[in-house]
Formats: structure tokens, sequence, C-alpha cells
């Protein structure tokens, strides 16, 4: 027949192209796709590897055991409720700094709270929409005004701010 | 080429058809038998495997206090870039003739200020108002996952859906499917990005990071396929309700207290 011929030639191309198809594929489609479903399984084992930050208040105990004490204590109102990293910030990035790793300096998470005022009020400033029981202060003016006129300049002035008692 | 009468054709075709049916039939039936073998084999083994645990995650509305602590938390704990947000907090005020006031300065990250004074005159007093801390819902039947050209996005055996942030192409295809708004594009690295519930800190038996640092325990995180869990005894004792459930995406993100003005 007049096409005969070319019936080799087709078929070589065919095999070529799919050929070029399987090999790209191999290359371009990670080995352990489609492993778990249609994505790449490592990746769940890359997102579990990632550094935690947030380390829990019984690690900062090891070191600051005073502190712990006074937080945990019978005088103390936070205790067991608002945790250490609550108002310090994460001390995963303290804790690596402190035993010798080499990390970045990183002014965000060096743990110190920056203003008692600014972070007693987050929770504690008188707020349309917080519930009832919440503690909150209506009039900061007057709370912090002693009888004699004088002026407190900070939370901290008065409250201890690991058992938010009154100091003595 | 020989050629073929009529008879002959129909007999030879029709003949073959029949072959084939009947070939195939077998083949296929035989191929069901062994599978059901070995899914049946599959089931036994099941039932010695540990148990199984799925996440779920619950918002106590009538709980925050919208100190932002959790937005704080997470930002840190994921490395959130400045002026996005894997979670935020909203306040959602009341007012009368059916007016709803919506805000979230910075996404509650540095806690929320009083209802100004002009909105309470021109809008009225609120008579009703509360915070929805929000974040990845991680519905069951994901608007995400399905839209993603390059399978980046998946769900792992707990429920989580999770980027792969090395497959993914930065099309941006998800952030526009969620109907949550919870998945944003991360301008440093350039690819999807949103809440994991913590992936890295819950399989390893921690709480996610929002979790642990709030005051009130508005946030409550656990398995709810064990039914003696917190959050499990939680679900059962409370009228429970998600966000959106009209879209039919089953979230996973359950919410006390909420009601219809809350989109």
């Amino acid at each position: 027949m007049k096409f005969e011929k070319h019936y080799g030639r087709l078929l070589g191309v065919l095999i070529g192209v799919a050929a070029c198809f399987v090999y790209a594929r191999s290359i371009l489609v990670p080995k352990d796709f489609g492993k778990l479903g249609h994505f790449r399984a490592s990746a769940i084992d890359e997102i579990k590897a990632l550094p935690v930050q947030h380390v829990g208040a019984d690690k900062c105990k090891d070191c600051h055991n005073y502190e712990y004490e006074q937080w945990s204590g019978p005088k103390s109102l936070h205790k067991q409720k608002v945790k250490c990293e609550a108002c310090h910030g994460p001390g995963g990035h303290h804790i690596a700094k402190m035993n010798g790793e080499p990390i970045e300096e990183d002014p965000r998470r060096d743990l110190k709270v920056p203003d008692s005022m600014v972070v007693c009020s987050r929770c504690h400033l008188k707020l349309t929409g917080r519930p009832e029981g919440q503690p909150m202060l209506a009039d900061l003016n007057k709370h912090m005004t002693e009888p004699d006129g004088t002026k407190k300049e900070k939370c901290v002035s008065c409250h201890n701010p690991h058992t938010q008692s009154v100091y003595p | 080429m020989k050629k073929m009468n009529r008879r002959e054709f129909l007999t030879k075709t029709v003949g073959t058809g029949v072959k084939t049916f009947v070939f195939g039939n077998l083949v296929c039936t035989t191929a069901e038998l062994l599978q059901d073998k070995k899914s049946f084999a599959n089931s036994a083994s099941k039932k010695e495997e540990p148990e199984k645990v799925i996440f779920g995650f619950l918002v106590d509305t009538r709980k925050c206090i919208g100190c932002g602590s959790c937005v704080r938390a997470d930002k840190a704990e994921n490395g959130v870039p400045e002026g996005f947000f894997r979670t935020w907090v909203e306040r959602y005020t009341f007012f009368p003739n059916g007016r709803v006031l919506v805000d979230s300065p910075k996404g509650a990250e540095d806690g929320f200020w009083p209802v100004k004074e002009d909105k309470e005159r021109t809008l009225g007093k609120p008579y009703h108002h509360y915070f929805v801390p929000k974040l990845c819902n991680h519905c069951i039947d994901t608007p995400c996952i399905q839209v993603c050209p390059v399978g980046a996005s998946f769900e792992t055996k707990e429920g989580v859906i999770l980027i792969d942030q090395k497959r993914c192409v930065g099309c941006a295809y998800c952030v526009q499917a969620c109907p949550f708004g919870t998945r944003y594009i991360n301008p440093e690295k350039g690819v999807a990005d949103k809440c994991t519930w913590c992936y890295h800190r819950t399989t390893q038996g921690l709480k996610p990071a929002c979790v642990e640092v709030c005051p009130v325990k508005a946030r409550i995180f656990g398995n709810i396929s064990d039914s003696e869990s917190e959050i499990s005894k939680l679900l059962r004792d409370n009228r429970v309700q998600v966000l959106k459930s009209y879209l039919g995406t089953r979230p996973k993100t359950r919410y006390i207290g909420l009601d219809s003005g809350v989109i």
C-alpha cells in the first residue's frame, strides 16, 4: 500500500513521545507524591518538624522557680489560667539562646513585658463586648489615684505582676 | 483484502462482542473478589491499630474577652508576617434597627478599645455585643483543596488541612476559594499560608499556641473521636454552631454562642 512505509515512523514518533512523557513525569513529580493521597507524603513530616516556640510554664520553672512559685502559690489570681507566655511571649527562642545554640537576636522574643499599663489593659479595661464576670476597670484614673491625691504610674507600682495581689 | 459477505461479517462482529463481554466480566469479577478479600484482611488488621485521632476545635464566644493573646501567640509561634493573620478576633456590636458593627483593629493584635462614642450617637446604644475569634475551619468538604492545581493543599489523617509550601506555586486559587478568608499569600515566601491548628505542636501532644495562652479557656482543642475528651463533652453538652453552614463546607471548627448576625 502507498502509506505502509510511514506506519513504522509514526509508531516510532508515538513511542518517543510516550517515553519523553514518562521520563519528564518521573523527574517532575516527587517520588512520594500520591502515596497517601494527591499530595507529597513527606510534607507532613516537614510540617511536623517545625520548631515549637510556646514551651509551657513547666519549662520556665526550671530556672525561674521563684516567679513560678509566686504564680502558682495560694495568693495568685492568675494561677493556672494566665500562663507565663500569655504576657511574656513565647520562650522557645530564649531557651535555645540560654542553651548556647547559635540563634539570631530577636527583640520581639526577649520575653520583656513592654508596659504593665498596656499588658494589663488588654484584659482588664472596661470594654464593650466583654462578658460579665471578667474583672474590669471602668475608671482607670480613679483607680490609680490614691485617697490623698497622688497618682500611681503603672499597674505594677502597686500590684505584683506574678501574684496580682497588692504589695504589702 | 478478502471480500466478506454480510452473514460472515455479522457472525464475526457479534461473536467477538459477546466473547469480549463475557471475558471482560469474568476478569472484573475476579479482580473485585480479590480486592474484597484484601479489604477484608485490611479491616481485620485495622482493629489492632491504635485508636483513631480526629482533631476538633471549639470556640466559646461567651467566654472570649477580646484580649488578643491568641493572635499574638499565633504570630510568634508561626512567624506570620506583619499585617497578615492566621487567627484574628472580631467584635460584633448589635445596635437597634438590626444594625451590626464589626471591628477588628489590626486583627486584635493589640486588643480592643471601647466602641467610639460617635458610633453610639448615630447608631444608638448597643444592646448586644461579643467577640468572635476566627481561624481556619478545616472543613470536611474543603473548597481550597479542590481548587489546588498542583496538589499542595491536602488533608491529613487527623482531619487537618495543611499546605505543602514546597509544592505550592502561589497561584492564590485557594485564597479566593476559601469562604472564610483564612488563607493568605505569604509575602516573604510567595506561597499560600494558613492556620494549621499548630500541627507541629498537636502531633507532639501539645495544644495549639492560641489555646495554650488563652486566659479564659475560650478556645478548646482536642480529639473528637475520643468520647471522654474535654472537647467531646463540651460538644455534647452545648448548642454548637458552625460559620456559614449554608455553604455546605462542613467546618470542623465549631462555635458556642453565635447568632445569625455573625458571618
